[in-house]
């Protein structure tokens, strides 16, 4: 408290002796010191919610964690980090199926989440370059606004192998959705289908902010389409990318709905994921102190990838 | 735009005759881009082009009998869905509440979530960091792992049943702080030096500056939260109990999925009703999504 | 500053401690926040139960006015894909309904849990006559620690499903369905000589293998599982049998198309592309309205050694409640459990397309269609033993497996061993499952 009224003081000197223009430089110094009341006062809303819906929840649900805690019988008692050595070690049931669940999810985020940042970002720059914008940019953003239920029965039965849509329009024999790695394609293409609106439209405003003289005079170079986009594009659409690459790895981690709806975690349980997995355990097998260790186990694993991923966006300006 | 680097001067035609061979030349560099997007495109067409004949089609007991291109078009699954409304199941009060409760939802979250960027990417404080990281690492809890907590903290507030209970837990967006954030650590310092030196306040800064030149990116945020929490399943379905405050995506898995058998007609036609607010909230936002960022946003 | 941040910081803390020691007191207490009155005035009886039940609604409108200020009846949907979920948390809340109606092995793990009431006074109060439920669905494989938990609403067989159109293609008899494996296959063999593409489609996905493997387990003279430890027994010679049956439609007899996918059984037979498919009876209402005058309806064919069938039902239970452990509240579920019994069950199954497990309900759906081969096979059918969630949670590893035997990913043995291993790790948790 000392120093903010030394620095009113000074400012009220300063003030008094000098002109406008030095109103304005104290201005901005007091703007580039702490802030940390104004701060606090701006993010109070969220952080209140914050508190209140996730915070409080989290908590408990770390409490429930480390105890064998069912729904339906209560808490049956402090376990320390039983829950999560058992999942670690893979013992039982769910042990064993939180290993397989959680290196299929993986698998998944591999394969999806370039897909989801590069098809995106393919069409963004495409619609950016062609006639009929609005057109475009409503035929790749619809299809968010279907739900899981519905678009994964819709794909499910799209993809069905006798008398499927897409086998029957190209007279293919394929077994989309029960066969390997087939059923994993047909998921990601639903996935990719449902949900690429979100990061087209991210990186189609991130693409319209590309300065145009820059690139007029790049082509006044002699730059084609892709050198443009290569060499003057992408790296302005870091930040962007930063954005779409995250929440997509995070959207891809918690795969559920279009999972269970398409392939019920099949053929056998070659597509189930750990959120299945979870919802299985917490839900139907009444182990809520299990589900819960998990869930924050993949919260980990997820955490240590976000942070690699910020990483190495700020390594690659 | 310099269409005409590397043609010969000699063979340049008459004015009228080149405008007609610079426009076709135009089109033809534009075609491969225009091919690759038609059938893009088109794929995105093929499977609503199935959900549309399920909805349109003959209700066939529920089963999913049809084809891509429907041989009959009839009202009949429309028709069923808003008969049973009038007893058990009320779609229209349904969508009401969806609608509702995202549109709450979405300007909730965009004026905490603007808010809470703003301090965290243009002011500089104590303990910045760590909140940030605190909101950040947020995103990564698995919903999944919350959904009981929040079950039994709802219902010892008293708010299960409630419209309270369907907006609240979507309050605390840290998705929306994190794009909102990229954005505003984009917007130029000197605008807002510029600002404080001319004596605004923080809030007017805020108010003033920051928030008309993030209307496209905060149009954005809420549209994809409205969609969001429009589609959300689980909160929904256990955060509710009576059939008047189910939301559309509820309802629709109450009336179409079965033990046995899923009625993918009815299934289809609800969602084609259930859309239809998102179409709307989208066709009016879709200007404003994308073209109303005015300085440099995302970028860099 | 600095302090601000800090008062911030601590009441944070605080407000999450004392949300968690709140949570706690909600979740372990037996009497939490619950009205029992409502604007009406009166006392608020809950049923819950999958969304299947049509007639619901009207039953609880009549009850409502007829003991209006007295009781207020409030039925709720549970989709069944989620209803282990908003039971769960339900109960987790001190707050599950008072009457829940399901399958049967759920109520068995409730039951098993201490969570439930015995049915035995509230059939009593309501005035239900309990040898009118036919012995498939009510004797003593029903009873949990030597009382029975749960009554039968209604049930459902496994049915074979054929197209008549396409055995008349055939040269077929569309008025004889095969009454045995073998002439299945023969009838099967026959369409695909026609042209028929899809003589039969084998359903690889949970829903028909729910209902087929034990069905042909039974046939085979199998056991599913022990009550009494919860073991699984399905990996016997006869569990052996039933899955290669199976397989053998697929690979050997290469009258069903490898992989189908989820739920392609039931859609493609609809179409009118499918010779033969074996379902829950159920199906029958959607199948009747798709197919129409094709559809042929009858009990599964005799494959294994003896004639039987696994049998799909709904049970209603009482859960120990606030409101159902007092006299009042007690009563109140008997006043329900009576309009549904001896007043509705015929319009409710009727409106379903599925045998009332009551025989004074019987008489109303006699002429609905194909009723004699339903009721046959509900009679000679068998359900789930008495270990709690056979068949929904403890089902997955099975299913899992099954799918790949199907799928010729695993051998029929290796198969069955992994499920049996897997179910037991499963039931292992499972109240009174020690093994």
């Amino acid at each position: 408290m000392a120093t903010e009224q030394q620095l009113v003081v000074q400012t009220t000197g300063a003030i008094a002796a000098e002109g406008l223009a030095e109103r304005k430089k104290v201005r901005l110094r007091r703007h580039h010191e702490l802030q940390n009341g104004t701060a606090y006062l701006f993010l109070t809303p969220y952080l209140a919610v914050f508190v209140l819906f996730v915070v409080v929840p989290l908590v408990f649900g770390i409490y429930v964690s480390l105890h064998n805690w069912s729904e339906t019988t209560g808490n049956g008692g402090f376990i320390w980090f039983r829950n999560y050595t058992t999942l670690i070690l893979g013992r039982g049931y769910y042990g064993s199926e939180f290993w397989t669940s959680m290196w299929n999810t993986i698998f998944f985020v591999i394969i999806s989440v370039p897909l989801l940042w590069l098809i995106p970002t393919a069409l963004a720059y495409g619609v950016y370059r062609a006639p009929l914008k609005p057109l475009w940019r409503f035929l790749f953003f619809y299809p968010s606004v279907f739900s899981a239920t519905a678009f994964g029965s819709a794909w499910s039965l799209l993809l069905a192998t006798n008398g499927g849509s897409v086998n029957n329009l190209f007279g293919l024999n394929i077994q989309w959705l029960t066969g390997m790695p087939q059923a994993w394609i047909s998921i990601d293409l639903a996935t990719i289908w449902a949900t690429m609106g979100f990061s087209f439209i991210i990186m189609y405003a991130a693409i319209t902010q590309v300065p145009r003289p820059t690139l007029e005079a790049a082509e006044m170079d002699g730059a084609g389409a892709y050198e443009r986009f290569r060499l003057i594009i992408l790296p302005l659409l870091r930040r962007a990318s930063v954005v779409v690459v995250v929440l997509n790895t995070i959207a891809s981690f918690n795969l559920f709905a279009q999972d269970q709806i398409m392939t019920n975690g099949g053929p056998g349980t070659a597509t189930t994921t750990i959120s299945m997995t979870i919802y299985q355990q917490a839900f139907d097998s009444f182990n809520a102190g299990g589900a819960t260790a998990a869930a924050f186990l993949l919260a980990i694993v997820l955490g240590v990838i976000a942070f690699f991923q910020f990483r190495i966006s700020r390594k690659a300006v | 735009m310099q269409t005409v680097i590397g043609v010969p001067a000699a063979s340049t035609p008459p004015v009228p005759a080149r405008h007609v061979q610079q426009r076709l030349r135009r089109i033809t560099r534009k075609l491969p881009v225009l091919v690759i997007l038609t059938i893009a495109g088109l794929a995105m067409l093929f499977p609503v082009l199935w959900i549309l004949t399920t909805a349109f089609g003959k209700s066939n007991g529920g089963l999913a009998t049809s084809n891509l291109f429907p041989s009959t078009l009839s009202l009949q699954n429309f028709r069923m869905i808003f008969n049973e409304q009038s007893t058990q199941d009320p779609v229209l009060r349904w969508i009401f509440n969806s609608v509702g409760v995202s549109a709450a939802a979405a300007v909730m979250v965009a004026v905490i979530d603007s808010l809470a960027a703003f301090a965290l990417a243009r002011l500089r404080f104590r303990g910045s960091k760590v909140v940030f990281t605190i909101v950040v690492s947020s995103l990564m809890v698995p919903f999944i792992a919350l959904l009981l907590p929040l079950y039994l903290w709802f219902q010892y507030l008293g708010l299960l049943n409630t419209y309270g209970a369907l907006v609240l837990p979507y309050a605390a967006n840290a998705f929306g702080v994190f794009l909102l954030y990229q954005f505003f650590l984009g917007i130029p310092q000197e605008l807002q030096d510029a600002a404080i030196a001319d004596g605004a306040s923080h809030p007017q800064v805020w108010w003033r500056l920051f928030v008309p030149l993030s209307t496209g990116i905060t149009a954005t945020l809420m549209v994809l939260t409205f969609m969001n929490v429009y589609n959300d399943f689980f909160w929904p379905l256990v955060a509710t109990s009576s059939p008047d405050m189910r939301t559309i995506t509820v309802g629709i898995e109450i009336v179409a999925i079965g033990q046995f058998q899923t009625n993918y007609t009815a299934m289809m036609a609800l969602t084609v009703v259930s859309i239809i607010p998102m179409v709307i909230a989208f066709i009016f936002a879709q200007r404003r999504l994308v073209e109303g960022i005015a300085v440099s946003g995302l970028q860099g | 500053m600095r302090k601000t941040f800090r008062v911030a910081a601590a009441t944070g803390i605080l407000a999450s401690l004392g949300g968690v020691a709140s949570l706690q007191a909600a979740s372990a207490s037996t009497t939490p926040h619950r009205q029992h009155a409502s604007a009406s005035g009166g006392m608020k009886i809950t049923y819950a139960g999958f969304s299947s039940m049509n007639g619901l609604p009207q039953i609880i409108k009549g009850l409502n006015k007829k003991y209006a200020g007295k009781y207020v009846f409030q039925a709720t949907a549970y989709p069944y894909a989620n209803y282990a979920a908003l039971l769960s948390s339900a109960i987790s809340g001190g707050n599950p309904p008072d009457i829940f109606g399901a399958s049967w092995t759920p109520s068995v793990y409730y039951a098993r849990e201490g969570l439930e009431l015995p049915i035995g006074p509230f059939v009593k109060a309501a005035g239900i006559n309990t040898a009118a439920f036919p012995s498939s669905l009510w004797s003593s494989h029903n009873l949990v620690k030597g009382v029975h938990y749960s009554i039968p609403l209604d049930a459902f067989g496994t049915a074979l499903f054929y197209n008549k159109a396409l055995f008349k293609k055939a040269g077929l008899n569309p008025n004889k369905p095969p009454a045995t494996g073998a002439q299945m296959i023969a009838d099967a063999k026959a369409m695909k000589k026609a042209g028929v593409k899809y003589p039969v489609i084998m359903g690889v996905d949970k829903n028909t293998q729910d209902f087929l493997y034990p069905s042909l387990v039974y046939q085979f003279g199998g056991k599913m599982g022990k009550p009494t430890n919860c073991a699984s027994l399905f990996d016997s010679p006869a569990g052996t049998k039933a899955a290669n049956w199976e397989k053998s439609l697929i690979y050997t007899y290469h009258v069903a198309p490898a992989g189908p996918s989820p739920n392609e059984d039931l859609n493609d037979f609809g179409k009118g592309i499918v010779g033969m498919v074996m379902l829950p009876a159920i199906n029958q209402g959607s199948l009747l309205k798709s197919l129409g005058s094709k559809l042929g309806v009858a009990p599964l064919p005799k494959i294994g050694i003896n004639t039987d069938d696994f049998v799909g039902q709904q049970y209603l239970w009482v859960f120990k409640t606030t409101t159902s452990t007092t006299p009042a509240g007690a009563k109140g579920v008997a006043i329900f459990l009576r309009a549904i019994y001896n007043q509705e069950l015929p319009s409710i199954a009727k409106d379903n397309g599925i045998i009332p497990a009551y025989a004074p309900a019987l008489s109303a759906v006699k002429s609905m269609p194909f009723f004699a081969q339903q009721d046959q096979m509900v009679k000679t059918g068998r359900v789930n033993p008495a270990i709690p969630n056979w068949g929904t949670v403890t089902g997955v590893p099975l299913y899992n497996n099954l799918e790949e035997v199907l799928l010729n990913k695993v051998s029929t043995s290796a198969g069955l061993a992994q499920a049996k291993n897997q179910t037991n790790q499963l039931t292992q948790t499972l109240p009174g499952c020690t093994q």
